[in-house]
């Protein structure tokens, strides 16, 4: 499904230079989860948007479903930390969004959206401006835009971290759940331990800036919706805590 | 009507008396013909509305609404286009920047020599003041787009078509209805100065020649009917931002 060969990410900015991602190589296969996760800078969210195609990349290849990575491909999703939503549509307009901009036939857009509005329990909300909602059901709406797109690539930056505990874990579930009914490959990038416990069938750890991927865990608890009270799940964060912390020494080493 | 309604009525109802007391108060202090009481001045905009006041008000409302129009089409119009293309920002701004302090109302002598004596100059200086308050709000509104929001678009496959549609036009609405408001006292202020210049018709001319001939309620009759004016603009202004942009008022 995704295959990145050394890839190298360099931002200018005017007379300056900074190296974001230095040899990253990764292969996920078709319906796997991977969380990503590093120190705060260390060009985790550059990686998800190489992947979006929003950012270029002077070094390396990329590719998804066997082609080049690009930009505004079909089946490929964003979810924003902030959400992305559009302040001035509502509920069912910014979930029809990327359908109406994709030229979508009114009948099937509208069919979609309600069903999926339906599923994520926001029907009754549809009338509603994102001003309106809580943090959570705003986020639930960027997870309903992306889903009208039917994609088999959800990429996902730091989707949880403004929500409070029981709302971020609430949402959690509800994306397994969803990856259930129908699974797509998920790249999200996080700054939490449990969430990357929780979400993710590999856990890719990052280095510092220039980032890369220093360790990549394979998680068999993976899927377990009472993974958090099963001690395995202590055992895996604190794995993950040490290798992080390893994984920034010796970046302040490399630097 | 909603209670909201009601109760901004009543307040703006409640304001209204409390400047004609305040003006009465002021009257009877000075106790001069320069300023007589309200009432006498509301008298005489009563009977002078239909006779006097109706044709010069409506010569200068059709000044205004069509100076506002040009200045709101193009003002919004160039303030994205500039606000989103960073280039075209670069070779612009340095422009605005030199050209926004210029005194424009200076110039009125100028464009009655050049465009003549008519509508065109007066509509003229009233949409060229206009247009710069618009232009810089909108594309300061156009420049502050959250990044984020674009990402998203352009990841759904939105095109920049997409993005004047659905980001950069309705994000800069509110902002523009607000440079509107603060426009629209500027437009009535420019356009009291273009009607006392070469002109027979208009509220500013009224004031002006009842001022000349020390008819001093006619004065106030005529500023009464320019702030009517004002306030009228100012009311559709705001139903129109609640019709265009209800996200505003949740």
């Amino acid at each position: 499904m995704i295959k990145i060969d050394n890839l190298a990410v360099e931002y200018k900015h005017f007379n300056s230079r900074l190296l974001a991602l230095e040899g990253v190589n990764l292969e996920a296969e078709k319906g796997e989860t991977c969380a990503i996760i590093g120190p705060s800078g260390c060009g985790k969210t550059t990686l998800l948007f190489v992947l979006a195609g929003l950012t270029p990349f002077q070094q390396g290849n990329v590719i998804i479903n066997e082609e080049p990575v690009r930009a505004k491909r079909k089946k490929t999703a964003l979810i924003l930390q902030d959400f992305g939503l559009l302040p001035w549509k509502n509920v069912w307009d910014n979930t029809a969004l990327g359908l109406k901009i994709r030229g979508s036939r009114p009948d099937i857009l509208e069919k979609r959206v309600r069903n999926i509005l339906q599923h994520l329990e926001l029907y009754k909300f549809k009338d509603y401006f994102p001003g309106q909602l809580s943090g959570g059901m705003r986020q639930r709406v960027a997870i309903a835009r992306a889903l009208t797109l039917r994609p088999d690539l959800l990429l996902m930056d730091e989707p949880f971290s403004a929500l409070d505990a029981i709302t971020r874990e609430e949402l959690q579930s509800l994306l397994l759940t969803i990856w259930h009914e129908r699974p797509m490959t998920i790249m999200m990038v996080t700054h939490s331990i449990e969430e990357a416990v929780y979400l993710g069938q590999r856990i890719l750890i990052f280095s510092p800036v220039p980032g890369t991927i220093v360790s990549d865990i394979k998680n068999p608890y993976f899927g377990d919706p009472r993974l958090r009270e099963r001690p395995e799940f202590y055992t895996l964060c604190h794995k993950v805590r040490t290798l992080l912390e390893e994984g920034k020494s010796n970046g302040k080493k490399r630097n | 009507m909603e209670k909201s309604g009601i109760n901004k009525a009543v307040q703006l109802f409640l304001a209204f008396i409390f400047l004609l007391l305040f003006w009465a108060g002021l009257s009877f202090l000075l106790n001069r013909p320069v300023l007589p009481p309200p009432w006498l001045a509301i008298q005489t905009f009563v009977e002078m509305f239909q006779s006097h006041l109706l044709p010069h008000l409506l010569q200068s409302t059709f000044r205004v609404l069509v100076s506002l129009f040009i200045a709101l089409f193009l003002g919004s119009l160039s303030g994205l286009f500039i606000g989103r293309w960073s280039r075209v920002d670069s070779f612009t701004s340095p422009l605005i920047y030199l050209t926004y302090p210029i005194p424009k109302i200076a110039l009125l002598p100028v464009l009655m020599g050049i465009l003549g004596i008519g509508e065109t100059s007066k509509i003229f200086l009233i949409s060229l003041i206009v247009y710069y308050q618009i232009l810089v709000t909108t594309r300061d509104a156009a420049r502050d787009i959250n990044k984020q929001i674009i990402c998203s678009m352009v990841s759904l496959g939105g095109s920049e078509w997409d993005l004047i549609k659905h980001v950069f036009v309705p994000s800069a609405l509110p902002k523009i209805f607000t440079s509107l408001r603060i426009s629209l006292g500027t437009a009535m202020a420019v356009l009291f100065l273009t009607e006392t210049f070469a002109t027979t018709r208009g509220i500013g001319f009224f004031i002006l020649d009842a001022s000349m001939r020390g008819r001093y309620q006619e004065v106030f009759a005529g500023i009464l009917a320019m702030s009517l004016l004002g306030l009228v603009l100012f009311i559709i202004i705001d139903i129109l931002e609640k019709k265009v942009c209800p996200w505003q008022h949740i």
